[in-house]
């Protein structure tokens, strides 16, 4: 059995995974942001220490490096990034700027994006004095209505040079459909500034980047992804270069927010963003799969957000197809997940003679008032400690004490005086008002992205405050059964693990398919949609060829955007086969196509008297890797577990306050049962069980906190 | 009725001023449709007894999840360009028709299309030709039933529980194509409503939650698009049925009492959060006037005052002294849209932060709308372009509400308004992908923004009437309407000066289609040689939009040639280097073609401008200039700022003293305002321009005592 490591790099702690025989270590420890490579291997020494082997042995033995990290994120939100210069189609400048109107909002939570006198754009990632037009037009059938002048691009790419950019970014109108003027432009950039030469700056493309329809969409693909390289690439080859000296000798894969994981050679840096929460998606998918849940909602409840991901029948990752990357949009397949402005650290005020919960958060500096560190407002967290849920002698197994006085006080303060209610009262309307949050977002995420019954989900509740509060927004989700695993708190670091391969290709393509006026399929379109496919084929045999892998070894998995007419929406369509022979070919697609639709918004919703059209083309290639593989507990008996001590707990105006046992979580061996209420300590967490709820560990030994049955 | 509005307004008798001005018709109740807020039903009084704040609280944030959810399967599923970029609204209503939660898209539909339900509850429900039954789908379009025209078009389904009726769904959103005189629905050579294309008061055209095939094959046929319209009826019922599906739900898991009860209760908070608002606010009169320079197609003065009474916690705005109604264009508002089109202002700046936005936020604010005026007209002139008629009203609004805020806790929302001066044009033809398309570009959604009281306006803002509208990408826009896009940038020289200068609109240079199919123009808007879009507090306003065409170009021989060619506003319009004929006309014009030699150049504006010019930054001023916002004439000669010739960089000594010397010749041209009136009096216009403006210089009726905005003691 081989030995992996998975390593997660997050805003405040560094997780480590190590996998060896199949069995599972952990490691944690904070994130070092001035030498993110000191986190990394302070939390694989803790991991590997567990092992009782050495990070150096361990090295020279390792198969693989899966890496997940944050470098890019932070870099964009501190425009630390590449200087580059945009060279677009002349007329079209303010694109970037402007976008689509209503992008001011992106990125925003819905009451800023709602509040339009406040309105502001995000600081620009390249300013407008870098962006220059080039005389040039062509339609959205390829057609060139305004031709190009070579004479004006080399004129006016001085301009950039003189500005000090390092990079060009090149994105012309319909250019995925024709790409010969972005072709000739960049033809012209690397004829005067040779790669032979010093002062070489690489050229991107949009064409070649991101070959779908929407200018400012594109632009800000490519532009991020520019942005982002150098610094991305110098920081994992710093990484890599280190791991080498120390023996590791294998290349180091990167965790991708598309759901899938490829070597740094064909990796693009717009990936890398968001890709922990992501792999975190895929993960459950994989744990789910195993442990018999095929639809999952994934919440990850930390100190600031509240992370949600889907994970839907089990085999169709829920993407978002234009994601918001800080504040702008972009196009790429976004494994979907949603964060949302909820953590211990969500802030409780008065406003108006109303309470407010969140968005703002007290972060981790100064942190909930318990912490002593100056925070003087009341916080989630500091609800919990006053319902007794969290005990504050033994957070993170006791290695951080907290004041259990203070976080009474500022809920009094705060909270309870305002309104006029004493400070259970009030921490209980706190919680009340997180959970009905944070279990709407999730109802809503669920039913929006999927059209699915959240009733027919379980949820798998992670991060530190996760197991604390995931009965409270199970309730709002509508969702019965909750699972807690034993690995909850490094879940992102142990996901890298559950990755495959994966390229994915794009392209925009429209055809028809069917014509209803013409009562016919799109037969005569077999033949562009062969040739694309093919191409979209040729690609990702190259790179997956380049990362080792034979042709045989590759699945490939082709989805088709469809619509009726020219409605904006489309739906992925899954194609069975890569090549198009006759008429029924298309006939089942429409088919599948319709039968979609009607599933998703209804018989009468469908409409093909208007038309059905193809938009656009997904080739996703995965070459599967080795695994984690859970294992049932060895013994099976059922276990009568004890309870540690009692501590008072509040549970609501039903149950009021009462003496709650507390479990430690590492004493349930086997398959237990506990009825709640209880609170079930784990190292990092505190599994809260109120009454009405009860808490069973399984075979998998992962812990569920299910909705007792009310007959 | 407040002691300010006793004292010093009066109303005169034989006018209408609380409601519609049109008698009940054929699927139209005037009474209905200034009903405001119904009684609260014994269900949900006992609903709302058993609800805590927190209970509330989460069930508002519930329920607008299910409407936001709602508006963005109706923007994805739909075709019409209005609709996909956001000029639509899903809502839930009570039981009795009134709006709860509504995802916007556009505000004033929050106010408008409830008094359809309530026709159809009073009217229809008992009646055994018609009835109401679980499964009901019914359609409206018909403005003077409590719309806005006749191109925004709704579907609205009863929901039920256990044989009740506990509340109703209702989607809609601005359609490409009404079947009126000229393609694209706006009409603006229309003289009366039988000109505008078909008007549906409440019918019901599905039951049993199946859409009737010989009503969707009638409506389909009284429209140029019919595939498009079906497409997006179909796609508002489907979006009908899904929030009719998450509200059940809602009602299983906390049951009927509850839901109901706690649907009153967010429309009793957003009154309650609104007083409590108008209580932070100095009471007083405030007031504002606009000017329009045009009714149908051709040029001419009318105006509207607005007053504001602000007393207590309760306002009243006064629209009194208006021009009469536009007999022969389609420049006529309603009473209800009036009201509601205030909304636009008060729920995104005035009651900010107060959502959801409802109509229990306007419970405190009655309206006196006299009619029959322009704003307050009869049903059966032409209305389509009640839209730009009504933001009149929403204009002085941002104008009164800034005086009104400035001294307040609520500074913050102190801005100029954002631009409505629309020059819109409608395209028609066959897009390149062989489909029939007739509608406006979804530029119309940059709108630019107003200078605020601490920063700028913000550039290409959004569409005036919502928050949340999208202008879309050309590249998409190539794939949906006939016509090429050249150019979509921001302009120079083209918002308001100020202090804070108000934020430029996206301004589109597009021609007709290449080698293809023919293209059809028409356009509306007005504000062409004056604007409406105010400065504020010494701004300049933002600048007056006309139609600008260019025919029979060249533009494509030089672009061909390598020739540079700026394709923006001002380029082509001071250095005229195209040959062509240059056409500057009013805004509304009927459909006539688009060729590839042909240039239209269109925005809806650009935002006025806060404060005294002179007392911009001069390092702002010297970024607009780098940034081609302005040029150096109006950096010297508007802005008074002196550039170093060898450096480029601010001469802050000649500044000041350009500056003071701006200042001095200000003074050398006031004068006192008594004397400023005396002349200004003298200086009758052209009767051809005050033709339809009513008695000059206030607009009165025979007999009736001097107005001045409304203030007669």
């Amino acid at each position: 059995m081989s030995s992996r490591i998975g390593v997660d790099i997050g805003g405040t702690f560094t997780d480590v995974v190590f996998i060896n025989d199949g069995k599972l270590y952990r490691g944690k420890s904070d994130t070092t942001h001035y030498d993110l490579k000191i986190g990394f291997m302070n939390a694989a020494k803790a991991a590997i220490d567990r092992a009782g082997s050495t990070v150096e042995q361990v090295l020279q033995d390792a198969q693989a490096i899966v890496y997940s990290t944050t470098v890019g994120t932070n870099a964009l939100i501190e425009r630390r990034g590449t200087k580059l210069g945009l060279i677009t189609t002349k007329g079209f400048e303010h694109t970037v700027q402007v976008g689509r109107a209503r992008n001011w909002g992106d990125g925003l939570p819905t009451e800023k994006k709602y509040d339009r006198g406040r309105a502001m754009r995000p600081e620009p990632i390249i300013p407008q004095h870098r962006i220059i037009g080039i005389q040039e037009r062509i339609d959205n059938l390829g057609n060139v209505i305004v031709p190009m002048s070579d004479e004006e691009v080399k004129n006016k790419v001085q301009k950039l040079v003189d500005e000090g950019v390092r990079g060009f970014v090149v994105v012309t109108l319909n250019a995925f459909i024709n790409p010969d003027h972005e072709r000739r432009i960049g033809k012209i950039i690397l004829e005067q500034y040779p790669e032979c030469y010093l002062g070489h700056m690489p050229v991107y493309l949009s064409h070649q980047i991101s070959p779908k329809s929407g200018e400012y969409r594109r632009s800000m693909t490519v532009i991020i992804d520019a942005y982002l390289r150098d610094l991305t690439e110098g920081h994992v080859l710093r990484l890599s270069d280190d791991l080498r000296d120390l023996g590791y000798n294998r290349p180091i894969f990167v965790a991708k927010n598309t759901g899938g994981l490829s070597s740094l050679s064909r990796s693009q840096a717009l990936h890398l963003l968001g890709s922990s929460p992501a792999s975190t998606v895929i993960g459950s998918d994989y744990i789910g799969e195993t442990i018999g849940s095929r639809n999952v909602i994934v919440s990850d409840m930390g100190g600031t957000s509240f992370d949600v991901g889907l994970v839907v029948e089990g085999q169709d990752k829920v993407y978002e197809y234009d994601p918001v990357v800080d504040r702008f949009r972009v196009q790429i397949p976004y494994v979907a997940h949603w964060s949302v402005g909820a953590g211990g650290g969500s802030i409780a005020k008065v406003v108006a003679g109303e309470l407010r919960v969140g968005p703002e958060s007290a972060g981790s500096n100064p942190g909930p008032a318990c912490y002593g560190r100056g925070g003087l407002d009341a916080t989630v967290t500091d609800a919990d400690i006053v319902l007794g849920y969290i005990n504050p002698d033994n957070f993170l197994g006791g290695e951080v004490s907290l004041d259990a006085q203070r976080s009474k006080e500022v809920i009094k303060e705060n909270i309870a005086d305002p309104l006029g209610i004493n400070v259970v009262e009030a921490a209980w309307r706190i919680k009340r008002l997180i959970d009905g949050y944070m279990g709407q977002e999730m109802y809503r995420i669920c039913a929006l992205t999927s059209g699915q019954d959240p009733r027919d989900f379980v949820l798998f509740a992670l991060g530190g405050a996760g197991p604390v509060h995931a009965a409270g927004y199970a309730e709002g989700a509508d969702v019965n059964r909750i699972a807690t695993f034993p690995f909850s708190s490094v879940f992102g670091a142990f996901s890298t693990l559950t990755l495959d391969v994966l390229q994915t290709y794009e392209k925009t393509l429209h055809l028809n398919l069917y014509s209803h006026s013409e009562e016919s399929y799109g037969v005569k379109n077999i033949e562009a949609f062969n040739k694309e496919v093919g191409i979209l084929v040729e690609f990702a045999e190259r790179d997956l060829q380049e990362e080792g892998f034979d042709f045989n070894e590759i699945e490939f998995k082709l989805d088709i955007k469809m619509c009726y007419g020219q409605q904006r929406q489309t739906l992925p369509i899954n194609v069975p086969k890569l090549k198009f022979t006759k008429e029924a070919d298309i006939i089942s697609i429409c088919e599948d196509f319709n039968q979609s639709f009607a599933s998703k918004y209804g018989e009468g919703a469908c409409y093909p008297e208007a038309g059905i059209e193809l938009v656009e083309l997904q080739l996703n290639a995965v070459a599967p890797s080795e695994k984690y593989q859970l294992k049932k507990l060895e013994s099976r008996k059922r276990t009568r577990p004890k309870a540690n001590m009692n501590r008072m707990a509040h549970w609501g105006p039903e149950y009021g306050s009462t003496e709650t046992p507390v479990y430690l979580r590492d004493d349930i061996v086997g398959r237990s049962k506990i009825e709640g209420p209880a609170l079930i300590e784990a190292h990092d967490t505190v599994i809260v069980t109120p009454p009405g709820w009860v808490f069973v560990t399984d075979d998998w030994g992962v812990g569920w906190i299910e909705k007792k049955v009310v007959n | 009725m407040g002691r300010l509005f006793k004292q010093h307004a009066e109303l005169f008798p034989d006018l209408m001023y609380e409601k519609d001005v049109y008698p009940k018709r054929p699927g139209c109740d005037p009474d209905l449709i200034c009903h405001g807020l119904e009684p609260i039903t014994p269900v949900e009084r006992e609903g709302m007894e058993g609800l805590s704040d927190v209970d509330t609280e989460i069930l508002t944030h519930k329920l607008s999840s299910i409407v936001e959810e709602a508006r963005d399967v109706y923007m994805a599923l739909s075709i019409s360009e209005g609709i996909i970029s956001g000029d639509m609204n899903c809502g839930i209503f009570t039981a009795s028709g009134d709006p709860v939660v509504v995802g916007t898209g556009i505000y004033f539909h929050t106010l408008l299309n409830n008094a359809q339900l309530k026709y159809i509850l009073k009217y229809y429900r008992h009646d055994p030709s018609v009835g109401l039954a679980d499964g009901d789908v019914f359609f409206f379009n018909e403005e003077l039933a409590g719309g806005v025209h006749n191109l925004d078009m709704f579907t609205a389904m009863p929901i039920f529980w256990e044989g009740k009726l506990v509340a109703w769904a209702e989607v809609g959103g601005h359609q490409g194509d009404t079947g009126s005189i000229t393609p694209g629905g706006f009409a603006p050579t229309a003289k009366s409503r039988y000109e505008e294309g078909f008007h549906m008061p409440a019918v019901r055209i599905g039951r049993n939650f199946e859409l009737r095939r010989d009503i969707l094959d009638y409506m389909g046929g009284t429209v140029r698009n019919p595939h498009v319209f079906i497409a997006d009826l179909k796609s508002r019922t489907a979006t009908l049925f899904q929030i009719r599906r998450r509200f059940l739900r809602e009602l299983e898991k906390r049951g009927v009492e509850s839901v109901v009860g706690g649907m009153r209760k967010i429309l009793i908070r957003g009154e309650e959060n609104a007083r409590i608002r108008l209580k932070e606010i100095n009471d007083g009169i405030f007031r504002s006037i606009l000017f329009n320079d045009e009714h149908g197609t051709f040029f001419g003065l009318t105006r509207v005052p607005v007053t504001v009474f602000k007393e207590d916690d309760e306002l009243i705005v006064l629209v009194q002294g208006v021009s009469p109604e536009n007999i022969d264009g389609p420049f006529n508002s309603s009473w209800h849209l009036t009201r509601a089109a205030t909304a636009v202002y008060l729920f995104s700046y005035f009651f900010r932060g107060l959502l959801p936005a409802n109509a229990g936020l306007l419970e405190p604010v009655k309206y006196y709308i006299e009619g029959p005026s322009m704003m307050n007209s009869s049903a059966e002139l032409a209305h389509g372009l009640a839209n730009q008629t009504c933001a009149f009203v929403t204009q002085s609004m941002y104008m009164v509400g800034a005086k009104m805020l400035f001294a307040s806790p609520h500074r913050e929302a102190v801005q100029a308004p954002q631009s409505r001066n629309y020059s819109l044009p409608v395209m028609g033809g066959e897009n390149r992908r062989g489909y029939y398309s007739v509608n406006y570009s979804s530029n119309a959604n940059a709108g630019g923004g107003g200078g605020r009281y601490d920063m700028d306006g913000e550039h290409a803002l959004g569409f005036y009437w919502g928050p949340w509208t999208d202008s879309g990408e050309v590249e998409e826009q190539d794939e949906r309407l006939p016509h090429i896009v050249l150019s979509r940038r921001l302009d120079t020289n083209f918002h308001g000066f100020g202090k804070f200068r108000g934020g430029t609109p996206l301004l589109e240079v597009a021609m007709g289609p290449c080698g293809h199919e023919a293209c059809s123009m028409s356009s509306w808007g007005s504000s062409d040689k004056l604007s409406f879009n105010f400065g504020l507090f010494g701004g300049y306003a933002g600048p007056p939009n006309p139609r600008t065409v260019l025919r029979d170009t060249n533009l494509l021989e030089k672009l061909s040639d390598g020739e540079d060619i700026e394709l923006g506003q001002y380029a082509l319009l001071t250095d005229q280097k195209l040959q062509a004929e240059y056409h500057l006309t009013s805004s509304s014009k009927d459909a006539e073609p688009l060729g590839e030699n042909d240039l239209v150049i269109h925005s809806v504006g650009a935002g006025g401008g806060y404060g005294d010019v002179l007392e911009r930054d001069p390092g702002l001023v010297r970024q607009d200039l780098d940034a081609n916002l302005i040029t150096q004439e109006v950096a010297e000669k508007i802005y008074g700022v002196v550039f170093d010739q060898e450096t480029g960089e601010v001469n802050p000594q000649n500044t000041e003293k350009a500056r003071a010397k701006i200042k001095r010749k200000r003074l050398q041209n006031g004068a006192p305002f008594k004397d400023f009136i005396k002349g200004w009096l003298k200086k009758n216009p052209k009767s051809s321009v005050i033709s339809r403006y009513g008695e000059y210089p206030d607009p009165r009726f025979p007999g009736y005592s001097k107005a001045f905005w409304g203030l007669y003691k």
